[in-house]
């Protein structure tokens, strides 16, 4: 209707009174922006007030109050401007907070939440990745039972597969003092198995 | 917390003017001429005895042709109010007793009847025409009921199924014996009863808010 008028900010200090808003939806349901945009700025925070005695989630919170400013849009030629303007609202309030609460009841009875099965999909090596991290972590946990000296063995000869004698030489032990090492830290490994998975 | 300020300056943007809607008794007013209109008109298609008016029973024909309308007319009336957000439909009490005078002279024409029980399949053609005379009044309300859509489709349109249904039996009276039996009145209910179901499947979606 008015171009200049339409795109002007209202300032929340600005914000309509109360008793103001049925003569400012009246002059919105006959075609006046302005009056229209200060009527809906001002009801913003009230809609917030009573979609949030509602719903908790923040998120949906706000998508119900988007909800509920493009139904007062719409049906907004319903309103009787000789009546107050809240019940009105709050009606609409209501309305589209039940729809939301029982459309998010509804997607969650439908939904799986799997992480591992969500990463999957997302990133098809993700599952091996995983399983490279789990298996770090479980090896991490056994090497640390053993003395130092029998654990630098092992992650030199079993897991960084140098030789016996490039083990030896990275040590400074001999070759036999490295077999002796890795013997003890193995037996150690193998009872600590049989200890803990039976 | 979300600013909305950009969905409002476009709602704004878009906002022109619109017409108002009408009070519900106006405009249930205006909607049943057109609902009895094309039930009469589907019920041409019936072979239809006229009620004898000269018999000492007319008068409960009478009753019974008024009663039935204005409880068509009252439900009518609550289905486009509750349509409205924040109206309630409230049941008053001369509606509670216009019920209460209906069903008791569906009582008095069954206590009169020489069979008041009846036979199976003896209410078959007042099923036939209560359904046929109602199909095009479901139309007609969910039409009505779309100028502003309802945060309640079920409730609104049980309130227009039954209104489709008292208009429905309006009409009837007007082609039916004075007395009936018990199983005929079961007909009258049950080919209301489906033309409600029938008014929420058709209209559920239709009228949507």
């Amino acid at each position: 209707m008015n171009d200049t008028l339409s795109s002007e900010k209202v300032a929340p200090e600005n914000a309509a009174p109360q008793d103001a808003w049925p003569a400012l939806m009246r002059r919105a349901q006959d075609g006046d922006q302005r009056a229209y945009r200060l009527v809906l700025r001002a009801l913003v925070p009230v809609v917030r007030v009573r979609v949030r005695r509602r719903i908790f989630d923040d998120a949906l919170a706000e998508d119900v109050v988007q909800d509920v400013l493009m139904t007062l849009h719409r049906l907004r030629h319903t309103y009787d401007p000789a009546l107050p303007l809240l019940p009105w609202v709050s009606a609409i309030v209501s309305a589209r907070a039940v729809d939301a609460l029982r459309r998010q009841g509804r997607s969650r009875g439908r939904e799986i939440n799997r992480d591992e099965t969500l990463s999957g999909t997302v990133d098809p090596g993700a599952a091996a990745a995983f399983d490279a991290i789990g298996a770090e972590r479980e090896l991490a946990g056994m090497l640390n039972i053993l003395p130092d000296r029998q654990r630098q063995m092992i992650e030199l000869v079993k897991l960084q597969e140098m030789t016996l004698d490039a083990a030896a030489q990275e040590s400074r032990l001999s070759v036999s003092a490295v077999k002796s090492l890795l013997h003890r830290a193995i037996t150690r490994l193998r009872e600590h198995g049989k200890q803990t998975h039976g | 917390m979300v600013d909305h300020d950009t969905l409002i300056d476009t709602l704004c943007d878009e906002a022109a003017p619109v017409r108002r809607v009408a009070p519900a008794w106006r405009r249930a007013l205006g909607w049943t001429p057109v609902a009895l209109g094309v039930g009469w008109l589907m019920t041409q298609l019936l072979h239809r005895a006229s009620t004898d008016w000269t018999g000492p029973l007319a008068g409960v024909a009478a009753a019974n042709i008024l009663l039935s309308l204005g409880l068509g007319i009252a439900a009518l009336m609550a289905a486009l109010s509750v349509s409205v957000p924040g109206r309630v439909a409230r049941v008053s009490g001369w509606f509670v007793a216009c019920l209460a005078m209906w069903l008791g002279l569906a009582v008095y024409s069954i206590g009169i009847a020489r069979h008041p029980v009846g036979q199976l399949g003896h209410g078959s053609y007042c099923f036939t025409f209560v359904l046929v005379a109602g199909a095009p009044m479901i139309a007609v309300t969910v039409l009505a009921l779309r100028r502003t859509r309802s945060l309640h489709p079920v409730r609104s349109l049980t309130f227009a199924g039954a209104g489709a249904a008292f208009l429905s039996f309006g009409l009837l009276a007007f082609c039916h014996p004075i007395a009936m039996s018990a199983i005929d009145f079961a007909g009258h209910l049950a080919a209301g009863i489906l033309l409600g179901a029938l008014t929420i499947a058709i209209g559920r979606k239709a009228i949507a808010a």
